[in-house]
Protein backbone atom coordinates (compact mmCIF):
# COMPACT_ATOMS: atom_id res chain seq x y z
CA UNK A 1 0.00 0.00 0.00
CA UNK A 2 1.09 3.41 -0.89
CA UNK A 3 -0.15 5.47 2.23
CA UNK A 4 1.97 4.73 5.44
CA UNK A 5 0.19 5.19 8.51
CA UNK A 6 2.79 7.23 11.31
CA UNK A 7 -0.02 6.77 14.32
CA UNK A 8 2.72 5.14 16.08
CA UNK A 9 5.07 8.03 15.37
CA UNK A 10 2.30 10.39 16.28
CA UNK A 11 1.65 7.94 19.57
CA UNK A 12 5.28 7.88 20.80
CA UNK A 13 5.72 11.82 20.03
CA UNK A 14 2.23 13.22 22.36
CA UNK A 15 3.67 9.87 25.10
CA UNK A 16 -0.04 8.28 24.80
CA UNK A 17 -0.68 4.77 24.76
CA UNK A 18 -2.94 2.77 21.90
CA UNK A 19 -5.82 1.94 24.70
CA UNK A 20 -5.98 5.88 26.08
CA UNK A 21 -6.27 7.02 22.47
CA UNK A 22 -8.98 4.13 21.61
CA UNK A 23 -10.85 5.83 24.79
CA UNK A 24 -10.79 9.37 23.59
CA UNK A 25 -11.85 8.41 20.27
CA UNK A 26 -14.24 5.42 20.77
CA UNK A 27 -12.49 2.65 18.38
CA UNK A 28 -11.17 -0.25 19.82
CA UNK A 29 -7.82 -0.96 20.36
CA UNK A 30 -8.12 -3.71 17.96
CA UNK A 31 -9.05 -1.70 15.33
CA UNK A 32 -6.29 1.46 16.96
CA UNK A 33 -3.02 -1.43 16.68
CA UNK A 34 -5.13 -2.55 12.81
CA UNK A 35 -4.02 1.19 11.93
CA UNK A 36 -0.86 1.78 13.39
CA UNK A 37 -0.41 -1.67 11.30
CA UNK A 38 -1.63 -0.15 8.57
CA UNK A 39 -3.48 -3.48 7.76
CA UNK A 40 -6.66 -1.82 7.35
CA UNK A 41 -8.07 -0.55 3.63
CA UNK A 42 -9.49 2.77 4.60
CA UNK A 43 -10.08 5.69 7.22
CA UNK A 44 -13.04 7.51 8.25
CA UNK A 45 -13.33 11.25 7.87
CA UNK A 46 -14.90 11.04 11.71
CA UNK A 47 -11.88 8.87 12.95
CA UNK A 48 -9.20 10.95 11.53
CA UNK A 49 -10.53 14.21 12.79
CA UNK A 50 -10.95 12.17 16.25
CA UNK A 51 -7.24 11.11 16.68
CA UNK A 52 -6.27 14.53 14.87
CA UNK A 53 -7.69 16.27 17.85
CA UNK A 54 -6.16 13.72 20.04
CA UNK A 55 -3.15 14.22 19.53
CA UNK A 56 -2.97 17.76 18.29
CA UNK A 57 -2.25 17.07 14.85
CA UNK A 58 -2.68 17.16 11.25
CA UNK A 59 -3.49 14.47 8.94
CA UNK A 60 -0.49 14.87 6.71
CA UNK A 61 1.45 14.33 10.24
CA UNK A 62 0.09 10.84 10.03
CA UNK A 63 -0.24 9.86 6.54
CA UNK A 64 2.47 9.25 4.12
CA UNK A 65 2.03 8.66 -0.14
CA UNK A 66 5.34 6.92 -0.53
CA UNK A 67 4.77 6.22 -4.44
CA UNK A 68 5.92 2.70 -6.03
CA UNK A 69 5.19 1.05 -2.04
CA UNK A 70 2.54 -1.47 -3.73
CA UNK A 71 3.29 -4.35 -0.99
CA UNK B 1 -46.70 3.01 30.63
CA UNK B 2 -44.85 0.49 29.49
CA UNK B 3 -42.04 -0.61 31.72
CA UNK B 4 -38.64 0.66 31.17
CA UNK B 5 -36.93 -2.60 31.91
CA UNK B 6 -39.03 -4.32 28.45
CA UNK B 7 -36.58 -3.54 25.51
CA UNK B 8 -38.09 -2.77 22.34
CA UNK B 9 -37.35 -5.31 19.74
CA UNK B 10 -35.48 -3.97 17.15
CA UNK B 11 -35.16 -5.59 13.46
CA UNK B 12 -32.02 -7.53 14.15
CA UNK B 13 -34.71 -9.18 16.79
CA UNK B 14 -37.22 -9.82 14.10
CA UNK B 15 -35.41 -11.50 12.36
CA UNK B 16 -33.70 -13.80 14.23
CA UNK B 17 -37.33 -14.64 16.08
CA UNK B 18 -39.04 -15.31 12.62
CA UNK B 19 -35.63 -17.28 11.35
CA UNK B 20 -35.69 -19.63 13.90
CA UNK B 21 -39.33 -20.24 13.39
CA UNK B 22 -38.68 -20.72 10.25
CA UNK B 23 -36.20 -23.51 10.81
CA UNK B 24 -39.12 -25.45 12.48
CA UNK B 25 -41.80 -24.67 9.45
CA UNK B 26 -39.24 -26.03 6.98
CA UNK B 27 -37.84 -28.60 9.06
CA UNK B 28 -42.01 -29.72 9.36
CA UNK B 29 -42.60 -29.07 6.09
CA UNK B 30 -39.55 -31.52 4.51
CA UNK B 31 -41.02 -34.45 6.89
CA UNK B 32 -44.60 -33.69 5.83
CA UNK B 33 -43.58 -33.81 1.80
CA UNK B 34 -41.40 -36.84 2.41
CA UNK B 35 -43.93 -38.54 4.09
CA UNK B 36 -46.71 -37.29 1.51
CA UNK B 37 -44.86 -38.96 -0.81
CA UNK B 38 -43.89 -42.25 0.57
CA UNK B 39 -47.79 -42.71 1.26
CA UNK B 40 -48.44 -41.91 -2.54
CA UNK B 41 -46.35 -44.97 -3.53
CA UNK B 42 -47.14 -46.99 -0.79
CA UNK B 43 -50.28 -46.99 0.61
CA UNK B 44 -53.21 -49.14 -1.50
CA UNK B 45 -54.97 -46.95 -3.74
CA UNK B 46 -53.32 -43.70 -3.42
CA UNK B 47 -51.61 -43.84 -6.43
CA UNK B 48 -54.16 -44.07 -8.60
CA UNK B 49 -55.90 -41.40 -6.84
CA UNK B 50 -53.20 -38.61 -7.54
CA UNK B 51 -52.64 -40.10 -11.14
CA UNK B 52 -56.51 -39.84 -11.64
CA UNK B 53 -56.27 -36.04 -10.31
CA UNK B 54 -52.96 -35.13 -11.18
CA UNK B 55 -51.51 -36.89 -13.89
CA UNK B 56 -53.44 -39.81 -16.45
CA UNK B 57 -57.00 -38.43 -15.78
CA UNK B 58 -59.96 -40.09 -14.03
CA UNK B 59 -60.91 -42.79 -16.99
CA UNK B 60 -57.06 -43.85 -16.93
CA UNK B 61 -56.18 -47.34 -15.18
CA UNK B 62 -52.50 -48.20 -14.46
CA UNK B 63 -51.30 -51.54 -14.59
CA UNK B 64 -47.75 -51.68 -14.23
CA UNK B 65 -46.66 -54.14 -11.56
CA UNK B 66 -44.25 -53.28 -8.35
CA UNK B 67 -40.94 -52.77 -10.64
CA UNK B 68 -42.52 -50.59 -13.18
CA UNK B 69 -43.95 -48.67 -9.83
CA UNK B 70 -40.84 -48.44 -8.26
CA UNK B 71 -39.16 -47.33 -10.71
CA UNK B 72 -41.35 -44.83 -11.31
CA UNK B 73 -41.34 -43.73 -7.74
CA UNK B 74 -37.74 -43.33 -8.34
CA UNK B 75 -37.83 -41.05 -10.97
CA UNK B 76 -41.07 -39.42 -9.69
CA UNK B 77 -38.57 -38.30 -6.99
CA UNK B 78 -36.01 -36.55 -8.93
CA UNK B 79 -37.86 -32.97 -8.74
CA UNK B 80 -38.73 -33.70 -5.12
CA UNK B 81 -35.09 -34.11 -4.09
CA UNK B 82 -34.29 -31.52 -5.67
CA UNK B 83 -36.79 -28.93 -4.14
CA UNK B 84 -35.72 -31.09 -0.38
CA UNK B 85 -31.70 -29.99 -1.19
CA UNK B 86 -33.41 -26.71 -2.10
CA UNK B 87 -35.24 -26.17 1.08
CA UNK B 88 -32.22 -27.84 3.15
CA UNK B 89 -30.08 -24.81 1.38
CA UNK B 90 -32.43 -22.36 2.89
CA UNK B 91 -32.97 -23.83 6.54
CA UNK B 92 -29.17 -23.38 6.20
CA UNK B 93 -29.65 -19.43 5.45
CA UNK B 94 -32.92 -18.92 8.28
CA UNK B 95 -29.74 -20.66 10.50
CA UNK B 96 -27.31 -17.74 9.35
CA UNK B 97 -29.74 -15.59 10.10
CA UNK B 98 -30.94 -16.79 13.21
CA UNK B 99 -27.36 -16.15 14.49
CA UNK B 100 -27.36 -12.29 12.56
CA UNK B 101 -24.79 -13.54 9.86
CA UNK B 102 -26.80 -11.25 6.90
CA UNK B 103 -24.52 -10.76 4.66
CA UNK B 104 -21.60 -13.91 4.39
CA UNK B 105 -20.64 -16.02 1.87
CA UNK B 106 -21.97 -18.81 3.30
CA UNK B 107 -25.57 -17.69 2.64
CA UNK B 108 -25.19 -15.94 -0.29
CA UNK B 109 -24.22 -19.74 -1.50
CA UNK B 110 -26.74 -20.85 0.11
CA UNK B 111 -29.09 -18.57 -1.29
CA UNK B 112 -28.03 -19.44 -5.22
CA UNK B 113 -28.13 -23.57 -4.68
CA UNK B 114 -32.06 -22.83 -3.64
CA UNK B 115 -32.50 -20.30 -6.30
CA UNK B 116 -30.81 -23.16 -8.85
CA UNK B 117 -32.74 -26.32 -7.06
CA UNK B 118 -36.06 -24.60 -7.86
CA UNK B 119 -34.77 -23.44 -11.35
CA UNK B 120 -33.96 -26.75 -12.16
CA UNK B 121 -37.03 -28.21 -10.36
CA UNK B 122 -39.66 -26.97 -13.18
CA UNK B 123 -38.12 -28.65 -16.48
CA UNK B 124 -36.99 -31.97 -14.18
CA UNK B 125 -40.97 -32.33 -13.28
CA UNK B 126 -42.48 -31.44 -16.35
CA UNK B 127 -39.66 -34.85 -17.85
CA UNK B 128 -40.25 -37.02 -14.62
CA UNK B 129 -44.50 -36.45 -14.87
CA UNK B 130 -44.07 -37.83 -18.79
CA UNK B 131 -41.57 -40.87 -18.13
CA UNK B 132 -43.56 -41.32 -15.03
CA UNK B 133 -46.98 -41.32 -17.35
CA UNK B 134 -45.08 -43.79 -20.02
CA UNK B 135 -43.95 -46.38 -16.88
CA UNK B 136 -47.92 -46.72 -15.36
CA UNK B 137 -49.33 -46.91 -18.17
CA UNK B 138 -46.68 -49.20 -20.93
CA UNK B 139 -48.78 -52.59 -19.69
CA UNK B 140 -51.98 -51.22 -20.63
CA UNK B 141 -53.71 -52.47 -23.94
CA UNK B 142 -52.86 -50.60 -26.88
CA UNK B 143 -55.14 -47.79 -27.17
CA UNK B 144 -54.80 -47.20 -23.18
CA UNK B 145 -50.96 -46.28 -22.94
CA UNK B 146 -50.30 -42.77 -21.69
CA UNK B 147 -47.27 -39.82 -22.63
CA UNK B 148 -48.24 -36.58 -20.71
CA UNK B 149 -46.58 -33.50 -21.22
CA UNK B 150 -47.67 -31.47 -18.95
CA UNK B 151 -46.50 -27.80 -17.85
CA UNK B 152 -48.62 -26.11 -15.44
CA UNK B 153 -48.27 -22.14 -13.94
CA UNK B 154 -46.42 -23.90 -10.73
CA UNK B 155 -43.82 -24.77 -13.08
CA UNK B 156 -43.48 -21.37 -14.36
CA UNK B 157 -43.45 -19.91 -10.93
CA UNK B 158 -41.00 -21.76 -10.01
CA UNK B 159 -39.03 -20.55 -12.95
CA UNK B 160 -39.61 -17.09 -12.19
CA UNK B 161 -38.97 -17.17 -8.12
CA UNK B 162 -35.79 -19.88 -8.82
CA UNK B 163 -34.45 -17.12 -11.11
CA UNK B 164 -35.36 -13.89 -8.57
CA UNK B 165 -33.22 -16.13 -6.13
CA UNK B 166 -30.39 -16.71 -8.08
CA UNK B 167 -30.16 -13.02 -8.93
CA UNK B 168 -30.98 -11.90 -5.53
CA UNK B 169 -28.00 -14.63 -4.14
CA UNK B 170 -25.81 -12.99 -6.92
CA UNK B 171 -26.68 -9.24 -5.19
CA UNK B 172 -26.15 -10.64 -1.52
CA UNK B 173 -22.46 -12.29 -2.80
CA UNK B 174 -21.58 -8.84 -3.48
CA UNK B 175 -23.26 -7.30 -0.06
CA UNK B 176 -21.17 -9.51 1.71
CA UNK B 177 -17.92 -8.33 -0.47
CA UNK B 178 -19.13 -4.93 0.38
CA UNK B 179 -19.15 -5.88 4.46
CA UNK B 180 -16.02 -7.23 4.35
CA UNK B 181 -14.26 -4.12 2.89
CA UNK B 182 -16.57 -2.11 5.21
CA UNK B 183 -15.16 -3.69 8.16
CA UNK B 184 -11.70 -3.00 6.99
CA UNK B 185 -12.48 0.99 7.17
CA UNK B 186 -11.81 2.30 10.56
Amino acid sequence: MPIIVHLDVMLAKRKMRSRELSEHIGITEQNVSLLKSGKVKGIRFDTLDSICKALDCQPGDLLEHVPGNEA
Amino acid sequence: MANSSERTATPADRIERVSRLMIWVITAGGAIMVLAYTSVWVVPGWLEDAAAQNLLGATATISAGPVLRLFAALIAALPLALVLYGLWQIRELFRLFGDRHYFSVDGSKRLLRFGAALLLAAPAGIVTRSIVSVLLTMNNPEGSRHLVVQMGSNDYFLVVVGGLLLVVGWVMREAARMQHELQQIV
